[in-house]
């Protein structure tokens, strides 16, 4: 019995790359981070979203040893590395890191600083470079200065750099905050493309929560140090879990529960994030995409629109609700509108939260 | 953070470099009247006026030729204009004092010009006298003007362009884009420019020697040697240290404000308009003649004189000169260097105000002139030799004799002081360039200290090791008051013959070692000029990689 206990633990164990348990980090009397609790699994690619200034780069700095904790304990591949009396040095922790500025050097070559990493014969450095160069596209590249190249390929050349070790797990700190829009939606999907061939764990420190989304099987919400929600994109997107979550990661719009529910179907799903529905002390929210929009006569209207943002692929409604409540509406844009038209208003998905969020 | 060696070494070195300026400071703040009353009976207010008047002659003489030469490279197109923009900035290789006894060896009453022209005449002519006012400033505004138009030219070159179109849609003319735009908009480094060379006037001490037009930096050299009055020396230093520190803070304030005036956007250079007929004359003549009058015709005359008495003057003395030059330049330079080195490192490892504040302090030197750095080290340095000698004495019964101010230490001393700031602003630039992040890859990519020094921090600030070598190594050459009142007895440099030989009007005689100052001083010029052009270079590159 005991054997076939402890082969169930190796097999867990062999799961989680990487573990950090209610770690701490405080600068004087600012806490930066704030018992945060953390798992992460191989090939698990996860997103630590939050505004800047969060602490969320802080915590990467202090996975990838380059900062110590003050409480709690990191574990990297069943070693800890981070804990009470006990940090070891980013060179030992056997991490990728990929940094905000790129931080290529400016005298190596694209192939040096690829090669910057690797030890052993000259034969397997050389072959790893050129694996490294192929999946990143710049084979012609190998002997241009980091200057001579542009953004989108200093960024690959940095990826490449960080891959070329073979790192069981490498960490991202906004590695797209640097590029233009374009360039950026292309790279990320790219670059996961490129971390998945090489079979890595990923963490991915961001602010843009569309990057989040895009790149992670999990996400991390953090807000002032705190763990605000963990969860897939689609929980955290769907089913956040206070309402400043909502409004961080999309559009929402905020209702009193008593003027609200009036727009509810009786089929409408409700999330509930509150202990016990109350009129008074609960809200709505709903995102713009949930509702939709029918013409009606001026007598049986719920409000009317006040002006339309045309973009193309969508329109957005700025609706004004009876007697006098703004919120917006994302619908079809082959259905034109025109300001003052009245309509009817109804939910399709909501969430119900406190009146007054804990966290405002 | 305060029990780093690193920390406390940096500190002491500060504390050491700071004893000349607090060695004036403390004795200006407890004169004795009878020696202000001494120093007003004699000359004090006529050196005052003269300094000042000075000062303004140079400071306007530097602002218009300056940005003039500035806008014509950077707006136009003429011929030859490529050429220009770099050799502009070769009066800098040219110390004032060989200018100026160049010019007064020729166009003195008895100079080479006016006893040809009276000769072919038959007659007296009247020719303006040299030796004047005018004279002095005419001489230190060729020599100055390169710091003016480097500063006004980057800043000129880096306006955005759109600002300029904006200006010509709105209907103003070239001329009035200048007085109207660009130059209220290059004013942070246009001052900056002509605050430097304001301390470099002050701080002159051949020029205005050989033109006996009296200063303070001559009358500290009157008094310490001529009457050795070192109070009156010292009060006198003490006045000239209040004039800089006054420059030196409009030129720290000024450099705040000068980022506030940078506007970043559009990285389109400039497209130069293109000069025809007689303007296209007149924009090649006018850099000919500022460098003809400015470089071409000295060194000419430089050559000629060498040529015709080479044979006499390349002798052991010479070669004694040369060495004695070249190894208190070059120990001068590693010490710098290495405390150029121990201040950037200190910056970077305790990053703060106090670390700042230091580093800002020890090259505080480079804006005080080196008879004023003498004077403060003289006196400390002599104390020293004193007790020294008397711990010596007693305890071992010998005199080990002047240690400091026997030999090349004060000189080194001093120096250090003076022109810390070039190697330490160099070395830090290229430090600075090594981000934190770059560190942080390096470690996370497996790599010790160790290696992260060798491989990464090395290779990048060595660039800024060898040019800052080279300039403290050619500012030490020429260097000559500091020298003059440091030297140990019968110790001679280039710089220091100059003085003695051309005090004597052996112009003839100072050709050599004037014209291997001058070769030496073209090598950072020459470097400083190809830096211009690496840069205008990659510039036009990253341009076509936009318009792609």
């Amino acid at each position: 019995m005991p054997q076939k206990k402890n082969f169930a633990l190796e097999n867990f164990l062999e799961e989680t790359i990487l573990t950090c348990q209610s770690i701490t980090k405080r600068f004087g009397s600012i806490v930066a981070v704030n018992d945060l609790d953390l798992e992460l699994r191989h090939h698990e690619f996860l997103a630590i979203l939050g505004p800047s200034g969060c602490g969320k780069s802080t915590a990467l700095r202090m996975i990838a040893g380059f900062e110590s904790t003050d409480s709690g304990r990191i574990t990297l591949q069943n070693k800890q590395v981070s804990g009470p009396n006990c940090l070891v040095p980013p060179q030992q922790r056997n991490l990728g890191m990929v940094f905000q500025d790129l931080a290529l050097f400016p005298h190596l070559s694209v192939a040096q600083n690829i090669m910057f990493g690797l030890n052993g014969s000259k034969e397997t450095k050389q072959k790893r470079l050129k694996q490294m160069l192929e999946l990143i596209g710049l084979q012609d590249s190998a002997a241009k200065m980091p200057h001579m190249i542009s953004g989108g390929e200093q960024q690959r050349v940095a990826i490449a750099r960080a891959l070329a070790p073979s790192p069981e797990l490498i960490l991202l700190d906004e590695p797209f905050s640097s590029l233009d829009y374009q360039l950026r939606v292309q790279l990320r999907k790219d670059i996961r493309n490129m971390l998945r061939k090489e079979q890595v764990s990923a963490i991915l420190v961001t602010h843009d929560q569309e990057e989040a989304f895009i790149f992670a099987d999990q996400m991390i919400v953090i807000h002032q140090g705190r763990v605000m929600q963990k969860g897939t994109p689609s929980e955290i997107y769907h089913e956040p879990a206070n309402p400043w979550v909502a409004a961080f990661v999309g559009e929402a719009n905020f209702l009193p529960y008593a003027f609200g529910k009036n727009f509810l179907m009786p089929e409408t799903p409700l999330i509930n994030q509150v202990q016990s529905v109350e009129e008074a002390t609960s809200q709505l929210m709903v995102r713009p995409e949930d509702i939709s929009v029918e013409r009606s006569n001026s007598s049986n209207a719920d409000g009317l629109i006040r002006y339309i943002d045309f973009s193309g692929d969508q329109q957005i409604l700025k609706i004004k609700l009876f007697p006098d409540t703004l919120i917006q509406a994302r619908v079809s844009s082959r259905q034109l509108w025109n300001a003052e038209d009245y309509i009817q208003v109804r939910f399709h998905h909501c969430t119900l939260f406190p009146m007054k969020s804990e966290d405002a | 953070m305060h029990k780093s060696p690193w920390f406390f070494i940096s500190v002491l070195v500060c504390a050491c470099l700071s004893i000349p300026i607090v060695t004036i400071l403390f004795f200006l703040f407890r004169a004795h009247l009878e020696v202000w009353q001494y120093l007003w009976e004699t000359r004090l207010l006529e050196l005052i006026w003269n300094t000042v008047r000075l000062a303004f002659g140079v400071g306007l003489g530097t602002f218009l030729l300056g940005t003039s030469l500035a806008w014509l490279v950077v707006m136009y197109q003429f011929p030859g204009k490529n050429f220009f923009e770099g050799t502009l900035l070769l009066p800098l290789a040219v110390p004032g004092y060989v200018i100026g006894f160049v010019f007064l060896s020729q166009w003195d009453y008895t100079g080479t010009i006016p006893m040809l022209l009276r000769h072919s005449l038959g007659r007296d002519i009247w020719l303006p006298e040299i030796r004047s006012y005018p004279g002095v400033v005419l001489v230190l505004t060729l020599v100055l003007y390169p710091y003016v138009y480097l500063l006004s030219r980057a800043a000129f070159r880096e306006q955005n362009v759109t600002l300029l179109e904006v200006a010509i849609s709105l209907g103003k003319s070239r001329k009035q884009l200048y007085w109207k735009v660009a130059l209220p908009m290059a004013r942070p480094s246009i001052a900056i420019g002509v605050l430097l060379a304001l301390m470099e006037t002050l701080a002159d001490f051949g020029t205005v020697e050989i033109f006996s037009y009296d200063t303070f930096t001559t009358a500290i050299y009157q008094q310490w040697f001529g009457m050795f009055n070192k109070a009156a020396a010292i009060q006198l230093a003490g006045i000239l240290l209040i004039f800089t520190l006054i420059l030196f803070y409009f030129e720290g304030k000024t450099r705040g404000q000068a980022k506030y005036y940078q506007i970043h956007g559009s990285s389109r250079p400039h497209t130069p308009f293109p000069l025809k007929g007689k303007k296209a004359v007149i924009a090649v003549l006018y850099p000919t003649v500022v460098l003809g009058i400015a470089f071409v015709y000295p060194v000419l005359v430089l050559g000629i004189w060498v040529f015709q008495g080479l044979s006499d003057q390349l002798d052991y003395r010479y070669w004694n000169l040369l060495g004695n030059t070249m190894t208190v330049a070059a120990i001068t330079g590693i010490v710098a260097i290495s405390l150029a080195i121990l201040f950037a490192y200190g910056k970077r490892l305790f990053p703060g105000k106090f670390m700042y504040g230091l580093t800002r302090f020890a090259s505080m030197g480079y804006a005080l002139p080196g008879s004023v750095i003498a004077v403060g080290a003289l006196l400390p340095l002599s104390v020293a030799d004193q007790w020294i000698n008397l711990f010596s004495e007693s305890w071992f019964g010998q005199s080990w004799g002047l240690i400091f101010t026997g030999s090349m230490l004060g000189m080194v001393f001093a120096y250090t002081v003076r022109f810390l700031a070039v190697p330490f602003n160099s070395i830090d630039t290229n430090l600075t360039a090594i981000t934190p992040t770059m560190d942080m890859a390096a470690h996370s990519l497996g790599a010790h200290k160790r290696r992260i020094l060798q491989e990464i921090h090395f290779p990048l600030i060595k660039s800024g090791v060898i040019t800052g070598f080279i300039i403290i190594f050619v500012d030490v050459m020429k260097e000559m008051p500091a020298t003059l009142l440091l030297r140990p007895f019968g110790f001679n440099t280039l710089a220091t013959r100059i003085w003695e030989l051309t005090a004597e009007a052996y112009w003839e005689d100072a050709a050599l070692p004037a014209l291997t100052i001058v070769c030496a001083a073209l090598v950072p010029v020459v470097l400083l000029i190809r830096l211009g052009g690496s840069m205008s270079l990659k510039y036009k590159m990253s341009a076509h990689e936009r318009d792609d």
